[in-house]
């Protein structure tokens, strides 16, 4: 009886109450917001370091992986225990434990909520900027673990840019510290732990850069009438020596969608409108803001409308904000991919996305970071129609190859998880692969953390769930990506 | 050892007679006083990869030379034989003004580098006041930077792409072309920094910045590191466009011919929109007013600010890195040890940079240094000391908590330990 004597000693490690395995608490674990599922055999939720040291040890002995688990927002399936085992909750980890203003620095658990980190700190004028749009509610350990980003990473950069030191326990339940609030000697293990995809380690603690709020911030609504005008202006403006905060695209699907219910006021006949953001000082934005007109009045822009105060500016972030939330009132599913492209690839490559969804019969609503290149393809589809499942992963899987096509990546913000695993040879030759391989073995000779995810392998991950939209309600009514 | 001629010919068979160095090029390989019996000049990744694989079944230890800029920085090498000098690999590979992205080889310097990106008003934001012969492998090899890390980050920030040939000879590739790419493991963040021990860099992609619109200079003499300090965080807070900052000791102040002064020297660079600079500078002056600090007109901070980079022989030169706030502190106690210390500091990124004469300081100094960077909670490398200083110390100093695993990286990535044997942390 392995499982009965694996769950006494995680018992007698962290406490009873702690440990779940009656399998009607075992389901809240076994889906994130991907379209797989896998059920664990435990779950933990400690409360400090060692006891994460001490379940991974226990884990170890009895010869199961351990997932670590944030807020289960996760968009590749990355939380999912393919092969089962032991999921460790961060949930109690959720201390911010030290707010250094003068330094900028913070250093919080991994089950801190994003968003709670720029509250803390926002009475010293300083915040945390990666800003993924699940802000409200994915944890800094999820974060880490993604390398997620978020509208303001066109300017500020991800997770990684942001991540000065890390806490974590290895695979042999150690625990060891990497960076730090100062340069330290040594490879760069902390950059390498960002975005490894709980593969590599559990993080523990998380120390991370602040940054001041900007003084000054304007936005910016441009109408257009064609998507590729739309994507034009994206490059052109850059090309032109300004780097905005955000610059976000819709398509005329995503706002079709969203007019009913936020009224925004998009013209029903428009073919796309960029939402871009400059800030810095108040000269600066607003020098900026005029130069973002004029690169949109030269792409033919039909209708710009400005933002300067937080509630005007609110109101030109609805559309954009409230575009899941609009899909998921059309369609009853709907799946959420993630590609990037250079940016001047962007009117081809969306063309090819309209025309693979029509191939296909699926509709599909993008809204994504058009500054970065970085493609959210939203397709609507019933999961009750029996195989649609496989063929929108189909179609997933032909528009992972355009972007690949392009010159571009598989994923820009939600990682490979099990979902993209065997897409990992269309962009990585296999002495690439190989090098990722060692990187690994170097953190370990098992396979103990959050087996089947990033590295390609013949098995597959789980079931299909169709409690995803359970996990984006998590969100609340205003998730978007 | 090897044998000199049946090395020179194996070498010779992968990159041609041409692109060998001659016997009296070899003094200017020298590291740490150690002359390679070959420098080498490959012209693509498969030589280098040939190189490294050559390296592994004679037993032949590889250094990886680029601007030689950086050299000296590194324990002394527990053998080397030969330089890989990437000044073939020169060329610029691609570069999308519109995409906000380069891709070049790595033995291009970041002069060359930069007057191209230029054209299109675009700058790869290394430091501005990295040595213009620097190389662009060299740099990310040492992740170096200087008086603009707080406003560009360090190479590991922006470069989203990498090839290198391990220490097997894989060649291989890391990240992509994209700004935003998160499949698979972040490699670049492995071998940025990793001073020629993992692997050979021999192309990387960067994401670019635009070439600020306006830019202009200010510089202030304080009584105190503390007020400068104090001023710059002031100014940095306020959110003025800040783009250098060098905090310059008088020692330093004074050797840039700055006259004999008794003063700290802060020079600031603020760049940006036309209208944000002018804003910045007639904010910075007027808060200044207000402070102890006087206004120097008339100067240009690239000096000061490119002091960052400056050695000499004969000296001693430790990098430290503390938080912002420690900044002054960690200054004023270096000059107490080491008064002819000239020290340049740029408080936002709690870097404080400290160089001397080995003749015109006590001969424990470094060590007081290191045990005050110590106390202070900061870390020191020693960039440059004396020879013999390295064969008793460690450059990197104590050991980090993550030892075993970096010894791990170098095993899986450098196997036969060929490339830059005993130069990195704990002699790796
Ligand atoms: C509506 C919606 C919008 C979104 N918007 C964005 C966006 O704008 N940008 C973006 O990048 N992503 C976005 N996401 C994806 C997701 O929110 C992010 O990937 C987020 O970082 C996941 O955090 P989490 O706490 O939910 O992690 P989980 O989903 O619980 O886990 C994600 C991964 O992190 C690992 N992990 C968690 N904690 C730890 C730890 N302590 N140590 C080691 N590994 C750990 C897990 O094992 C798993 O592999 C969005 C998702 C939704 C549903």
């Amino acid at each position: 009886m392995a499982k009965t004597q694996i769950i006494s000693d995680l018992q007698s490690a962290i406490g009873k109450k702690w440990v779940l395995y009656a399998p009607e608490d075992l389901l809240v674990y076994e889906y994130d917001a991907t379209i797989e599922r896998g059920l664990p055999e435990a779950v933990v939720l400690p409360n400090s370091a060692e006891q994460v040291a001490a379940s991974v040890r226990i884990a170890r002995r009895h010869n199961v992986p351990v997932t670590a688990r944030g807020a289960g927002t996760g968009l590749s399936g990355g939380a999912i225990p393919c092969e089962g085992g032991v999921v460790l909750v961060t949930s109690r980890l959720n201390r911010i434990l030290e707010v250094d203003a003068e330094n900028r620095i913070a250093v919080v658990e991994p089950g801190v909520i994003n968003l709670d980190i720029s509250r803390a700190v926002d009475p010293h004028g300083l915040y945390y900027a990666p800003d993924p749009s699940s802000q409200k509610v994915c944890t800094i350990g999820g974060n880490v673990a993604e390398n997620s980003g978020g509208p303001h990473c066109l300017r500020y950069g991800m997770t990684t840019n942001h991540v000065l030191g890390l806490e974590i326990v290895t695979a042999e339940g150690e625990i060891v510290s990497l960076g730090g609030k100062t340069d330290t000697a040594g490879y760069d293990l902390t950059g390498i732990v960002v975005g490894s995809e709980g593969t590599l380690a559990i993080v523990t603690k998380v120390i991370v850069r602040l940054l001041h709020k900007p003084e000054s911030t304007i936005t910016i609504l441009a109408i257009f009438d064609e998507v590729d005008e739309a994507s034009q202006a994206a490059s052109a403006m850059i090309a032109g020596g300004v780097l905005p905060a955000a610059l976000e695209m819709m398509d005329k699907n995503t706002m079709e969608a969203v007019e009913p219910f936020i009224n925004a006021g998009y013209p029903p006949d428009a073919g796309a409108v960029l939402l871009i953001e400059v800030e810095g000082l108040e000269e600066d934005a607003r020098e900026q803001s005029e130069q973002v007109q004029a690169v949109c009045k030269e792409l033919s822009a039909r209708e710009i409308r400005i933002g300067l105060s937080p509630e005007d500016r609110e109101r030109l972030w609805a559309g954009r904000k409230g575009a899941l939330g609009a899909l998921g009132r059309l369609t009853p599913s709907y799946y959420i991919l993630d590609g990037v492209v250079p940016r001047t690839r962007l009117p081809e490559v969306l063309r090819g996305i309209y025309d693979a969804c029509d191939r296909h019969g699926f509709r599909v609503a993008n809204v994504f970071h058009a500054g970065d290149g970085n493609l959210h393809p939203n397709v609507m589809f019933d999961e009750r129609e029996p195989g649609v499942t496989e063929r929108v992963l189909k179609l997933g899987e032909e528009i992972m190859r355009l972007c690949v096509d392009a010159d571009g990546s598989i994923t820009g913000e939600h990682g490979v998880g099990s979902e993209k695993r065997s897409y990992m040879s269309w962009i990585f030759s296999e002495d690439d692969m190989t090098a990722m391989k060692r990187l690994k073995l170097a953190f370990s000779a098992t396979d103990g953390f959050n087996p089947g995810k990033v590295f390609p392998t013949s098995k597959g991950c789980g079931e299909v769930s169709s409690r995803m939209k359970a996990a984006i309600a998590k969100v609340g009514p205003d998730a978007y990506v | 050892m090897v044998e000199q001629a049946t090395l020179t010919s194996d070498l010779e068979a992968i990159v041609g007679t041409t692109d060998i160095a001659a016997q009296d090029e070899l003094a200017s390989f020298t590291v740490d006083g150690v002359t390679p019996s070959a420098a080498v000049h490959p012209e693509n990744a498969e030589q280098v990869a040939d190189l490294i694989r050559l390296a592994n079944d004679r037993s032949v230890t590889i250094i990886p030379w680029g601007g030689g800029t950086e050299m000296h920085i590194g324990n002394l090498p527990s053998r080397y034989d030969v330089a890989l000098n990437t000044v073939r690999l020169a060329r610029m590979i691609e570069h999308e003004p519109a995409n906000l992205t380069a891709t070049c080889e790595a033995g291009m310097t970041i002069g060359s580098l930069q007057d191209s990106l230029a054209k299109a008003g675009q700058t790869a934001p290394f430091d501005p006041h990295v040595p213009r012969d620097a190389t662009v492998g060299g740099l990310l090899a040492t992740n170096a930077s200087g008086a603009a890390r707080h406003f560009y980050g360090t190479p590991r920030d922006f470069t989203i792409g990498m090839r290198l040939v391990t220490g097997d000879g894989l060649v291989t590739k890391a990240g992509g072309k994209v700004v935003k790419n998160v499949a698979g493991y972040d490699m670049c963040k492995l071998y940025i920094g990793s001073r020629g021990t993992l692997g050979v860099i021999t192309e990387a992609t960067f994401k670019l910045a635009p070439l600020p619109a306006a830019s202009s200079d200010l510089a202030f003499r304080s009584r105190t590191a503390r007020d400068a300090s104090s001023f710059v965080m002031e100014i940095h807070g306020r959110g003025l466009s800040l783009r250098s900052v060098a905090l310059l000791n008088a020692a330093a102040a004074d050797s840039a011919s700055r006259r004999d002064s008794k003063t700290y020297f802060l020079a600031i660079q603020f760049a940006g929109t036309t209208a944000g600079v002018k804003r910045s500078l007639n904010e910075a002056r007027s808060l200044a007013s207000e402070s102890s600090l006087k206004l120097v007109p008339d100067l240009d901070s690239g000096d000061a600010c490119a002091s960052f980079f400056e050695r000499g022989e004969g000296e001693t030169i430790v990098r430290c890195s503390t938080i912002s706030a420690e900044t002054p502190s960690l200054m004023e106690a270096i000059e107490e040890i080491a008064p002819s210390a000239q020290i340049v500091a740029t408080p936002l990124a709690g870097i404080v940079r400290a160089r001397w004469t080995n003749t015109e300081v006590g001969p424990d100094s470094l060590a007081k240094v290191r045990e005050c960077a110590r106390r202070l909670d900061a870390s020191l490398l020693i960039e440059d000391c004396p020879p013999d200083e390295k064969g008793r110390t460690d450059v990197f100093g104590p050991r980090p908590p993550s030892l075993p695993l970096l010894w791990q990286m170098k095993q899986q990535f450098d196997p036969g330990n060929v490339l830059s044997p005993g130069r990195y942390v704990d002699r790796i």
